[in-house]
Order: C-alpha cells, then structure tokens, then sequence
C-alpha cells in the first residue's frame, strides 16, 4: 500500500470500521511511515474536535418542546378527521380498556 | 428495539409514540445540520420545523420508498438551499458561538473553517462527523455512492487539517 491509499483510509482507520486484514496492512504502514503518522494524528485530533464542537452546540429546547407538541397536535387531527383511523384508534382503546378491566377483575378474585 | 419501517407504518396509523420515537432521534442531527448549513438560529428553526411537518404530514404516502433518514435530510437539505437562495447571500454569522469554542484556539479554526467549506464538504462533515451517520446513510441523503461519500469525507478531513495545521504549531 502506498501513502496515498493509506490517507483514504484513515478516517476508517480511526473509526474501527476496516477489515482485519486492511487494518493490519495500515497498521504496518503507519510504522514505517512517518509523514502518514503525522497524518494520523492530525485527523484524528480534527475527527474529535469536530465531535467535541457538535457536542457543545446549544440545543434549542424551547423550540424541540414547541415542535414536538405541534406535531403530536397535527397527528391527532389527521386521526380524527379520518374515519378509518379514528375508528381503528377508537378500537384499540376499548381493547386497552376490556385489558385493564380484566386484569383488575382478576386482581380482585385473587 | 423499532425499525424505521414498523415506525412509519405506526405514524400512518396515526400512531403518537411513532412520531415521538422518530422525532427524538432524528431532531439533534438534524438541527446540527441544518444550523451549521444555515449559519442562523432563526433560519434554522424554520426549516427545521418544516422539514418535521414535510415529513411527518407525508410519512403515510412514503412507506417503502428506502430510507426515512435520507428522506427526512434531503427535505431539511433543499429546504434549506432554498433559504439561502432567497435570502441573496446576506449571511448574519451565528452568533451564539459555544463559549468552550471560543476558549479553544484550534476548536474555533476549526468552527471558522468548517463554515468556509464548499457545501458538499460541510455537508459531509456535519453528517459523517457531528451528527453520526454511517457511509451508507449518507450516501442516501446526499444520493451518492458510498465511494464517492468516502472520497468527499476524506478530501473535507484533509482541507480542515491543512487548513487548522498552523493553529496546531502555534499552540
């Protein structure tokens, strides 16, 4: 292999995701071979600041919690204006319910 | 454990916990990709709310058609290409930059640089790197080849690392 195929591989080197043979064949490259160290190294330490950046962006919780209830609103009334799908839900939930009184018959008896 | 399939299925069902499954694991990702696409908190917030009723509103007519991720980010992607077409390039840099960025010389570079990325290299960066994604979701998001998303992943490493290379010597 030479340092040209080793650089493309890096990035799968550093994440693992090599077969046991490419990995040994880089492995063995990467100790006669300073400049593809160097290499290495560097993006390795870029892989994680990268990773380290993405974690240290500031999530928008306000606007996770207000979307999430909007979508949940919206899906409720595309179930309710649906025929088939409200009466599929609205069997489910009596289903639920004979469950739940089953089990609390049961409860009782025992 | 769900699979996407069983979970759009149970969304065109009108099924909630499918919409919250699919909602928690896909919002993160994609606010990070969508933001540091945008560069704009108030842009990104839009498109990406957007994108989830795009998504969701349509999930019943989608079924089958390969992978929701790609779907859901290639909705998030041209939204967002459209956002930057109608707004004539007048950018107004994120300006909540993370405070542990800014104390880092090489993590703010490196911030900097990612933004002055061509798109296609941001874009695999943000996908491959921040949010996660394997090579093959990828390459169904952007509809390449996983050889072409390794190659563009590998050239995007290598234009950060010569471009961060000094801040490295310097620190």
């Amino acid at each position: 292999m030479n340092c040209e195929e080793i650089e493309l591989l890096i990035p799968d080197y550093i994440n693992g995701e090599l077969s046991i043979e490419i990995n040994q064949l880089v492995e063995k490259h990467l100790t006669l071979c300073s400049s593809c160290k160097k290499n290495l190294e560097e993006t390795k330490e870029i892989i994680e600041n990268i990773r380290k950046i993405s974690r240290e962006i500031p999530e928008d919780l306000s606007n996770k919690i207000f979307l999430k209830e909007s979508l949940l609103k919206e899906l409720r009334i595309y179930r309710n204006t649906s025929p088939f799908l409200s009466a599929l839900h609205r069997r489910k939930e009596e289903m639920k319910e004979r469950i739940i009184d089953g089990f609390e018959k049961k409860k009782r008896y025992v | 454990m769900w699979n996407e399939e069983e979970l759009i299925d149970s969304l065109a069902r009108g099924e909630e916990f499918a919409l919250e499954i699919l909602f928690e694991h896909h919002y993160e990702a994609l606010w990070k990709y969508v933001l540091v696409i945008l560069k704009n908190t108030d842009d990104a917030k839009e498109v990406v709310n957007e994108t989830f009723f795009r998504a969701f509103r349509h999930a019943r007519h989608y079924q089958g058609k390969g992978s929701f991720t790609g779907w859901l980010f290639r909705i998030a992607r041209n939204l967002s290409i459209d956002y930057i077409k109608k707004r004539n390039n007048e950018i107004e840099l994120l300006s909540d930059i993370p405070e542990k960025v800014i104390n880092d010389p090489l993590k703010e570079k490196l911030f900097e640089e990612l933004y002055c990325l061509k798109e296609k290299y941001r874009e695999i960066i943000i996908l491959k790197d921040m949010a996660g994604y394997s090579i093959k979701e990828i390459s169904q998001i952007m509809g390449i080849t996983t050889s072409a998303v390794k190659t563009l992943h590998h050239r995007a490493i290598k234009r950060l690392r010569d471009k961060v290379r000094h801040v490295r010597r310097e620190t």
